[in-house]
């Protein structure tokens, strides 16, 4: 990590940004910690929440149970954060992490609760074959008699069952159902002729399934103890944040209690909206933490230094500080909202107008009408005002269609203490300001 | 320079869009989401052409697939692409436009993962609020989004669609354009691109009457209306217009940094190859203003003539080589300059029927028959070629120019009456009734020319003072002013007020010459000064300004131009100072290495040509006879410059003489009266010889290196005597020195450029054509 330096010429810059990566923690040299520059915020309190005190020690004893949402905005770091959290809670002495990436590994297109808590039993079972944890036969044999009663024996996925398990023996080992469900997820991915009837058999038997599951975690947390490699396995799942509206609906709203039949820990990744609009936390979940942006200015509108920080650190990991010109940083940051990938946008667009070879100011400005520019045209025209009515008020948020489908297309960012801001950028549109005059 | 289209088959507008979509995939790998936006199809496919050609991205891939397949042949196909990809027809999409989006929104990750490498999707303006919302994570790893849709119909006023020439309109029309476009503009709050370019014109036809301050603040509008949108070409070329307006105001340095620096690599990089070169050729004329021929020269031929014979841009062609053909004209190549004018672009104006070309072609053939000294064809090519074109195709500034041109020659003819006829009534009424104050500042520069020249110094002065410099004024050109001012000073000077002339030197040129970087001119200027310091008898004050002043300066730009010759002037002083081996000095351990290092073998020559004549001076004979006929004559020989071959010569005739002796008619060499005599003892005729020395007489400047006692004491007598003049015929170095030491001290310090000016005053006369074409004043 010492070793790193960050790109020095514009050009390698352009290079190395993209926006489809999220960073694994501080073993990624660009990760910058923003705990503190994100307000009040911390993970302390989800940490808390799993027994795990700040000093990541266990505090009394840790919860056997619990189903904990973890949202925030598009782009504002969840997914980085998630990483970290897997970085910080996988120890010998707290969980055993089982980590997966919904969007990845899996169709979002029309993913349901059983899609996911059966691949969550196929990665649980690799995982632990990679790290050499063994479970006895005899606590997977409900988990092998599922697939057999109930894939393997039915006439319409006889043939699929065949193919995923060839080359296996009888045994119901931890390579058996790692292979199996790891198969039986592919197929559901991969939109494969097997896929309705595997889907149709889930659901019409994820009783069966939940159970035998709950019987291989039991043994498999068993197992972690005495392989002295966690206290007890954590479910941490990133992407469902990016079901379709419907999808998500279901899966956080109407399936809660299926998705609750698999008795474990699990932190699932929802989109922000969908919290507000559901009050999601009355509805099964066991609590919900939501990653604010960065906070860059208090709500009286000064300066927070530690958000400036924590930003400019960002950008510093993306570009040597010496391509920029004076102000231009906390220019950029000024106008990110605190919103650390529209920061990064910022920066591309930044480099795609310099002309010399430092993001000098002129681009900085450009950048930041054309970033404005793509709001102008996804919002309507009474957008604005909704904006300019929030940006006003003092205290109260107006959790209305309107501002949830701001909040979702980014134009209204959230800061810590659920206080709402408009996007930087829209505040420099001719609109907003006929909006903010208007508004007397 | 105009803003068509020739080599951009783009929207001006989308000039922006493209250099940024351009940087954003130079070198870059992985996956990168650059979201095309159009709104009308068959521009974007010409678009999308033009991105194959240039960005090397592959053809179109067509979102075509039945949606029940879903999106994965999509991908498939994507996959098996590795370079960058242009996706297509989002809209037509058989389950509607929402639903795939919403697909494509849900495999994200796997489209990244299949295809890393820049994917470009042309999405219809009208449907990216769709993309935004229901592909809205597709959307939050949009890399950049570049805008090609064809800017909306807007209104345009009668206004929009006139098409100007600043350069033929008259006044009357350019100021009732100008009241259009004023009236226009005051009705609008916002301006739009289109605004823009009449803001340019407003600027040109401000520009053409000589309004700079209006014609500026219209650029800088124009260049602040297109600082609110992504038209990187249009910019550029707002920039060149003021980049335009400060080479007129002298500013060149500024000029060429605009040019080099903003407009030349935002062509480059949108390929526009036409706004390239024709900037090209802008740095060219610069240069060749600032008197860097060889690099002009360079530029014109194998940079900007090049691109456009590729291009098949014919006439541009023509016209470069005519300008290089000026080039080589300025570098004393007169044939050749004549060859490229006479075969390869007149043939092309007559073949193309452009008469107007044609005559100005012919006009420029006519510049080189003056230099020639064929003065009479000069004079027909002007007055049966040229002038009748241009009054029958009613090009009235052509006509006026032209006749400033022919009043040039009638000058050189010593016909110095008719040529002011020429000037006050064919051409200035012209000028003033177009208001074109650059045209009356060339014909008022020509009057007070030839007053001066008639020794009516008054009058130069009231038209340098009066009509020029308030002109120059006006239009701001910094650096007609300041040549202007060293005009003013000369005359002082030919009035004896030689504080006046010298304080204008210091206090007006000098200062603009350093505010507009002109090393050259200042150069030259300050040894004007230095003179001037010299014929008040501070001559050591003078050397130190050379010393401190000029010659670093020369130094630093290696220029020979200044550094030579500015040695040679210190050794003329020092010679003058009777400091002999001082000015020896100079010669062997300034002059003579420089021009080794240059491998300038003339100015070699004529160094030691000096030198020669010092040693005589110093009684060193032998010595002097030794160089000049050993390293002096073979190299005016092998050079063949006839005329100082034979100088060589005579000089050696006179060294190897016994006796030394003044002309026939002179009564002593110490009388008072002294006469000039040619060589081929016929007197020079003393009404022409004044009148021809004044012409180019104060304030002129020509570095010499040698003192010619003979054309020194004549030019000096002449001056200061007028008329009234005998003969001096072969008179040595050293007996010229004694008499000019006699002298009053403003005789000896006048010697420099009254030699050079003699020199060439011999010469043309022997071809008994006219007096020789007045010396260039410094820049």
């Amino acid at each position: 990590m010492d070793d790193y330096h960050p790109p020095s010429t514009l050009w390698e810059v352009n290079r190395q940004l993209h926006f489809d990566e999220p960073l694994d923690g501080d073993s990624d040299p660009r990760w910058v910690d923003t705990e503190a520059a994100r307000g009040e915020y911390s993970h302390g309190r989800l940490y808390r929440s799993l027994g795990v005190s700040a000093h990541l020690t266990f505090v009394g004893q840790p919860p056997d149970r619990g189903y904990y949402l973890f949202s925030g905005h598009r782009g504002c770091g969840k997914s980085t954060e998630l990483r970290r959290i897997r970085k910080d809670l996988h120890t010998d002495d707290l969980y055993y992490v089982v980590f997966g990436d919904a969007a990845k590994e899996l169709d979002v297109n029309n993913l349901r609760y059983h899609d996911i808590l059966l691949h969550f039993a196929g990665r649980l079972a690799d995982q632990l074959a990679d790290d050499d944890i063994a479970v006895s036969a005899q606590h997977l044999e409900s988990l092998r008699d599922w697939f057999t009663q109930r894939v393997e024996k039915r006439e319409r996925t006889k043939e699929f069952a065949e193919q995923a398990r060839a080359g296996l023996g009888a045994e119901p080992g931890i390579p058996f159902i790692a292979r199996v469900f790891g198969e039986m997820s592919t197929a559901l991915k991969t939109n494969s002729t097997y896929k309705v009837e595997l889907r149709r058999t889930l659901q019409n038997y994820f009783s069966e399934f939940a159970a035998a599951f709950n019987r291989f975690i039991e043994a498999s947390a068993s197992s972690i103890r005495e392989a002295n490699q966690g206290h007890n396995i954590l479910f941490i799942v990133d992407g469902t944040d990016r079901l379709r509206d419907e999808d998500a609906r279901s899966f956080f709203l109407a399936d809660v209690h299926q998705l609750q039949q698999v008795e474990s820990l699990f932190i699932y990744c929802a989109p922000i909206h969908l919290v507000y609009e559901s009050g999601a936390t009355t509805h099964g979940f066991t609590n919900v933490f939501q990653l604010p942006m960065i906070k860059i200015e208090n709500e009286d509108g000064s300066r927070n230094p530690d958000g400036y920080s924590a930003m400019r650190d960002m950008l510093h990991r993306r570009a040597d500080q010496a391509l920029f010109s004076d102000g231009v940083e906390d220019y950029l940051i000024k106008y990110s909202g605190g919103h650390p990938r529209e920061l990064l946008r910022l920066l591309q667009v930044t480099f795609s107008f310099a002309e010399g070879t430092l993001f000098d100011m002129d681009s900085a400005n450009q950048a930041v009408r054309h970033v404005a520019s793509d709001y102008r045209r996804i919002l309507n025209p009474t957008d604005y005002e909704t904006l300019v009515g929030i940006d006003q008020s003092a205290t109260a948020q107006p959790n209305s269609p309107v501002a949830r489908h701001l909040l979702y297309n980014l134009a209204l960012l959230e800061y810590n203490n659920f206080f709402w801001r408009s996007h930087p950028v829209i505040r420099t549109t001719n609109a907003y300001r006929r909006a903010l005059a208007d508004a007397g | 320079m105009n803003t068509d289209t020739a080599t951009w088959p783009l929207l001006s507008e989308h000039s922006g869009p493209f250099l940024r979509l351009q940087r954003t995939l130079r070198g870059r790998d992985g996956f990168t989401l650059c979201v095309l936006v159009y709104s009308d199809t068959p521009y974007r496919i010409r678009v999308s052409d033009f991105l194959m050609e240039r960005l090397d991205v592959t053809a179109p891939i067509a979102v075509n697939s039945d949606s029940q397949d879903g999106v994965d042949p999509i991908l498939t196909r994507l996959a098996r692409v590795a370079s960058p990809v242009q996706v297509v027809d989002l809209d037509l999409w058989s389950a509607g436009l929402h639903d795939l989006l919403e697909r494509l929104n849900h495999r994200r990750e796997s489209i990244a993962e299949l295809f890393p490498h820049p994917l470009l999707v042309w999405v219809r303006s009208i449907d990216i609020r769709a993309l935004a919302t229901r592909a809205a994570d597709l959307w939050a790893w949009r890399t950049g989004v570049f805008d090609f849709a064809l800017p909306p119909e807007t209104h345009r006023s009668s206004v929009h669609g006139y098409q100007t020439d600043a350069v033929a309109m008259d006044a009357t029309e350019r100021r009732e354009r100008v009241q259009a476009i004023r009236a226009y503009l005051a009705d609008r709050h916002v301006l739009r691109p289109i605004d823009a370019e009449l803001l340019l014109e407003l600027g040109d036809l401000q520009r053409w009457a000589g309004d700079i301050e209006s014609a500026q603040k219209a650029y800088r509008e124009a260049e602040a209306a297109l600082a609110q949108t992504d038209d990187r070409r249009r910019r550029a070329i707002a920039r060149g217009r003021i980049a335009d307006l400060l080479a007129m105001r002298g500013h060149l340095d500024s000029e060429l940094k605009i040019r080099r620096e903003e407009e030349l690599p935002v062509y480059e990089e949108l390929g526009d190859m036409r706004l390239y070169a024709l900037t090209k050729g802008e740095i060219a004329a610069t240069l060749t203003l600032q008197g860097d021929i060889p690099a002009a020269l360079s530029i014109r031929r194998e940079e900007e003539l090049p691109i456009y014979e590729r291009l098949g841009l014919d006439r541009l062609a023509v016209v470069t080589k005519g300008q290089i053909a000026d080039l080589l004209f300025e570098q004393g190549q007169l044939e050749e300059a004549l060859r490229i004018r006479q075969e390869e672009v007149l043939p092309w104006f007559e073949q193309a029927g452009d008469v107007h070309s044609r005559a100005v072609t012919l006009g420029r053939i006519a510049d080189v028959h003056m230099a020639q000294g064929w003065l009479d064809e000069a004079l027909r090519i002007r007055r049966e070629e040229e002038l009748p074109v241009y009054t029958e195709l009613g090009d009235r500034r052509s006509y006026a120019a032209t006749q400033g041109q022919v009043a040039e020659i009638l000058v050189s003819r010593g016909e110095l009456d008719e040529a002011l006829s020429v000037l006050r009534e064919e051409a200035l009424p012209v000028f003033e009734e177009m208001d074109d104050l650059v045209g009356l500042a060339f014909i008022y520069d020509k009057i007070g020319n030839i007053y001066q020249g008639q020794g009516r110094l008054d009058e130069a002065l009231q038209v340098r003072r009066d009509k020029e410099l308030p002109i120059y004024d006006k239009v701001g050109n910094r650096g007609a002013w300041a040549a202007t001012q060293g005009q003013i000073a000369g005359i002082f000077e030919g009035l004896g007020r030689l504080g006046d002339a010298l304080r204008i030197r210091i206090d007006r040129q000098i200062p603009v010459y350093e505010e507009l970087n002109d090393q050259p001119s200042l150069a030259a200027t300050r040894t004007l000064a230095a003179h001037l310091m010299v014929m008040q008898g501070r001559l050591d004050e003078a050397l130190g300004i050379i010393d401190r002043e000029v010659l670093p300066a020369g130094s630093f730009l290696d220029n020979r131009e200044v550094l030579v010759p500015t040695y040679m002037l210190v050794a003329d002083i020092l010679g003058a100072g009777k400091r002999f081996d001082q000015a020896l000095e100079v010669h062997t351990e300034k002059v003579i290495p420089l021009c080794d290092r240059l491998g300038d073998e003339h100015s070699r020559a004529r160094s030691l040509f000096s030198v020669a004549q010092i040693l005589a001076a110093l009684g060193r004979v032998e010595k002097a006879l030794g160089v000049l006929r050993d390293q002096v004559a073979p190299v005016f020989e092998a050079l063949d410059d006839v005329e100082r071959r034979a100088e060589t010569s005579r000089e050696i005739e006179e060294l190897s003489g016994s006796d030394y002796y003044v002309g026939s008619n002179c009564p002593a060499p110490d009388g008072p009266q002294v006469c000039v005599e040619r060589s081929d003892g016929t007197r020079l005729d003393p009404d022409r010889a004044v009148t021809a020395l004044k012409w180019g007489g104060p304030g002129v400047f020509g570095l010499g290196g040698h003192h010619d006692g003979s054309k020194l004491l004549g030019a000096a007598l002449l001056l200061d005597c007028g008329v009234d003049l005998h003969v001096v015929r072969r008179v040595h170095e050293r007996f010229a020195s004694v008499v000019i030491a006699e002298l009053a001290d403003e005789w000896t310090l006048r010697v420099s450029y009254i030699r050079a000016w003699l020199d060439g005053l011999g010469s043309s006369s022997g071809s008994g054509q006219s007096s020789p074409a007045p010396l260039t004043p410094p820049r």
